[in-house]
């Protein structure tokens, strides 16, 4: 069955994620510009080979996982020009690669944060949502730098665990292009 | 800083490494540490990954500010995507024209709200527009030509002119819309958290309880959105929303019961009688009672603007009941159709 069944269903789904899909893009590149390319050539692929693609959870899911693919190779390409090296063939994250589920990602790590001491789940939120730095929090908290090093160390293994597990592809995936990407310097 | 020591402790410091905390002498250290093997290179990379996925999935939903009209058409234009729309006939100059009208007034607004915050009253170019139906359905025709009824006791409430690239109103209650097709301009209803978005097409919102919304597509395509469950509902369609479970639901009205109050028709093919009377009470908001037995009881019959009476006549010669009323309240009585 067709992705969608007429390019009004497409532009429904476009229109209402885009600017999340750019938001999110631009996380991982931070550049407005690719950020915007690397939504939009994902959209393309979608429309031209919805009939290859497979979405296993929903078109969300795919949608972010496939830009989340889709910056890490970008991030790929730029290393490998920034170190002069030999223009190597990279394999593209495809469509068989296992994309994360969103919602379900999302539930995970607010559970999982929920289940954190008080303490500990302040601070890493201070640091992850409000970008404070370290000494700011253990200012802010009247706690010492220590305890927020030792704290946030605790709450970012707890969500290595839960980022890890949905994430495996994407892991494994990367670590074979930077083997190959190493090759030349080792 | 000890790099060496367990993984727990190198993650937090990569933490702290991609997000800029380090002192340039710690930065090196970093460097160095990674450099000396393969392996170390892996983790640093694994850190980077996960790095940018908390920060990817922390803050995604924070931007809304992108073109995404404009990116839209440029989408379309590259993969020569054809859309079922009729093309605006508007010239590119006009477009740029009016964009920057809509921008000025989108300014004028926040100007407005601002000065209403501080007690200044300033004449606006937005009104705040809401129409109620209180004794009648009542039709109102919007002034981009969409005609929507209003089934009693229900409002909505809507700015005008509409905000640069949607038409967006409050519904409070329940509504008929035959929206005017705006390829460029969405049509969007707010029904608590709840959206219906919709680009040309006529459609019901029922109310059927506190919990529950029924969106019926009569013609075209309606996107119901409620936090970040999506469906599209289409021509015949009928979306349930469960505001409880948080689903929605492809559901059927078969007696077209949820849009009597527009339509005055009640369709029935092999109702069973318990339905027909469930229906019929909703529909004219009676409540009649149902006595003796029922079995085998079924109709095939539509009524189409009829009143209560007649449909009651009907029903009853039909099936060889009892029609009576006793001390204001309806009874149908009958000893089943076996």
């Amino acid at each position: 069955m067709a992705l969608f069944g007429d390019s009004f269903e497409f532009e429904i789904v476009y229109k209402q994620y885009y600017s999340m899909l750019v938001g999110f893009s631009f996380q991982y590149v931070e550049d407005g510009d690719v950020a915007e390319d690397v939504v939009q050539d994902v959209f393309s692929n979608l429309w031209n080979q919805s009939d290859r693609i497979e979405v296993k959870t929903n078109v969300k899911s795919y949608l972010f996982g496939a830009v989340r693919n889709a910056c890490l190779n970008h991030l790929k390409h730029l290393k490998v020009v920034e170190s002069h090296e030999k223009a190597t063939i990279y394999p593209e994250a495809d469509d068989t690669s296992d994309f994360m589920e969103m919602d379900e990602l999302q539930k995970k790590i607010e559970s999982a944060l929920a289940q954190l001491p008080e303490k500990r789940r302040e601070i890493f939120e201070l640091s992850r949502f409000e970008g404070k730095k370290y000494h700011e929090i253990a200012t802010e908290l009247d706690i010492s730098i220590k305890t927020v090093e030792t704290q946030m160390s605790r709450a970012l293994k707890v969500m290595r665990e839960v980022l890890g597990s949905y994430l495996v592809y994407i892991f494994i995936f990367s670590l074979i292009m930077l083997i190959e990407g190493c090759r030349g310097k080792i | 800083m000890n790099l060496n020591n367990n993984d727990t402790e190198r993650e937090e410091v990569f933490y702290r490494y991609f997000r800029g905390e380090l002192t340039p002498e710690e930065k090196t250290e970093v460097a160095t540490w990674s450099n000396a093997s393969a392996e170390n290179q892996q983790e640093l990379e694994k850190a980077r990954i996960m790095h940018l996925d908390l920060k990817g999935l922390a803050f995604y939903k924070n931007v809304n500010l992108h073109e995404v009209d404009q990116s839209w058409e440029e989408l379309k234009k590259d993969n020569k995507i054809k859309s079922i729309h009729q093309p605006p006939s508007i010239s590119f100059t006009f477009l740029k024209y009016a964009a920057s009208i809509a921008l000025l007034l989108t300014s004028a607004f926040v100007i407005y709200y601002y000065q209403t915050q501080s007690d200044l009253p300033l004449e606006s170019a937005f009104e705040e527009i809401s129409l109620a139906s209180t004794e009648e359905v009542r039709e109102v025709t919007l002034p981009d030509g969409t005609q929507i009824s209003l089934n009693l006791g229900t409002c909505i409430e809507y700015m005008e002119p509409f905000q640069n690239n949607e038409r967006r109103i409050k519904l409070t209650g329940e509504a008929y819309f035959d929206v005017a097709k705006r390829p460029k301009q969405p049509f969007v209803i707010e029904v608590g958290n709840t959206e219906v978005r919709v680009l040309g097409t006529k459609f019901f919102i029922h109310k059927p309880s506190a919990n529950k919304l029924n969106v019926q597509v009569d013609e075209g395509k309606v996107l119901v959105s409620h936090n970040e469950i999506h469906q599209l509902a289409e021509t015949g369609e009928q979306l349930t929303l469960d505001l409880q479970t948080e689903t929605i639901v492809e559901t059927q009205d078969e007696t077209g019961v949820s849009s009597f109050w527009k339509t005055r028709k009640l369709v029935f093919n092999e109702t069973t009688l318990e339905e027909v009377l469930t229906a019929v009470n909703e529909a004219y908001g009676e409540s009649i009672q149902l006595e003796g037995a029922t079995a085998g009881c079924s109709l095939t019959v539509t009524f189409d603007d009829e009143e209560f009476e007649n449909v009651m006549e009907v029903i009853s010669s039909t099936l060889n009941y009892d029609f009576v009323e006793d001390q204001g309240s309806y009874i149908l009585k009958g000893t089943g159709c076996e």
